[in-house]
């Protein structure tokens, strides 16, 4: 049985994963997104080529209620190439390579969950987070457990879309 | 600022790259990447940097664990260690200073930020 909370969600943990996400591309990728709002998770979407998947798993300070879940980041690969660009001042023409894509993604990933963390704290949630988990393939998408409340975003920079997922159990 | 040493620990390639590239932008060239806390601590035993740079949540060894056992080197016990972390809670920071890390950074940062961490981070104590 879930234990997801949808007030929490809204009032203090989906806030909390915008302002991190947005700080994170804005500050380290000098990108200007634009955050679409979530919307429930639909069976085998969003797809993407590159996903980074950081674990939570921590508390409601007030009732001891526990929170368990996961962050990941959805793109497409060409985006992560742009994305990594942008953060290295790599040039338009130079090749990044695969290794390198996935660590972007990884650390993108880190520290949207890693700033939610912060901002959470303060606010009334505590939780840890895990180290990066990254897939990689064309066309996948992130299956979740049946009792999990999973939840969409769209993000938009210049002309990419890609996606932040939440999943609350 | 040339001659001054610094070890940069972060399992990202890419975190370290970064901080690789805007040390330089603000003098600082000499820079030694570790890819984790156990890789950062065999290169401080091997040779003596001026400053650590350390990520907290890595594989291996983390950061704090880090940060403590450089500390109980001798030849570390001065040496200024700036953690640069997405672990940004208010009690993240307040057990870090208290094992021996002098100077905090939340990701992400930029390099306004690395740039007056550095310099207080390298004043002389008075």
């Amino acid at each position: 049985m879930s234990n997801f909370d949808i007030n929490l969600f809204n009032e203090k943990l989906m806030p909390a994963f915008r302002e991190s996400t947005r700080e994170a591309f804005e500050t380290m990728a000098m990108t200007s997104i634009e955050i679409g709002a979530a919307i429930p998770k639909q069976k085998g979407q969003p797809e993407g080529a590159i996903s980074g998947t950081i674990g939570i798993s921590g508390s409601v300070q007030a009732t001891a209620a526990p929170i368990c879940g996961n962050v990941s980041l959805i793109f497409e690969k060409n985006t992560v190439e742009r994305i990594f660009k942008a953060m290295t001042g790599m040039g338009p023409d130079e090749t990044v390579n695969a290794d390198e894509l996935k660590d972007v993604v990884g650390e993108l990933a880190n520290m949207v969950a890693g700033g939610a963390k912060s901002k959470t704290q303060g606010n009334g949630v505590d939780f840890n987070i895990s180290l990066p988990t990254v897939v990689v393939g064309e066309k996948h998408h992130l299956e979740m457990p049946s009792n999990t409340k999973s939840f969409v975003v769209p993000l938009k920079a210049n002309s990419d879309t890609f996606f932040l997922e939440l999943s609350f159990s | 600022m040339a001659d001054i040493k610094i070890l940069v620990a972060d399992d990202s390639s890419t975190m370290r790259r970064i901080l690789k590239q805007t040390l330089s932008r603000i003098g600082f060239n000499d820079v030694t990447e570790a890819a984790d806390g156990a890789d950062a601590f065999a290169k401080c035993q091997a040779a003596q940097f001026d400053c650590i740079l350390t990520d907290w949540n890595m594989p291996e060894m983390d950061g704090l664990e880090l940060a403590i056992k450089v500390r109980a080197m001798p030849n570390y016990a001065n040496v200024p260690i700036m953690m640069i972390t997405t672990e940004g809670g208010k009690q993240d920071v307040i057990e870090a200073l208290t094992q021996g890390v002098n100077q905090y950074i939340v990701k992400p940062f930029n390099q306004d930020v690395l740039q007056a961490k550095m310099a207080e981070l390298l004043k002389p104590k008075a």
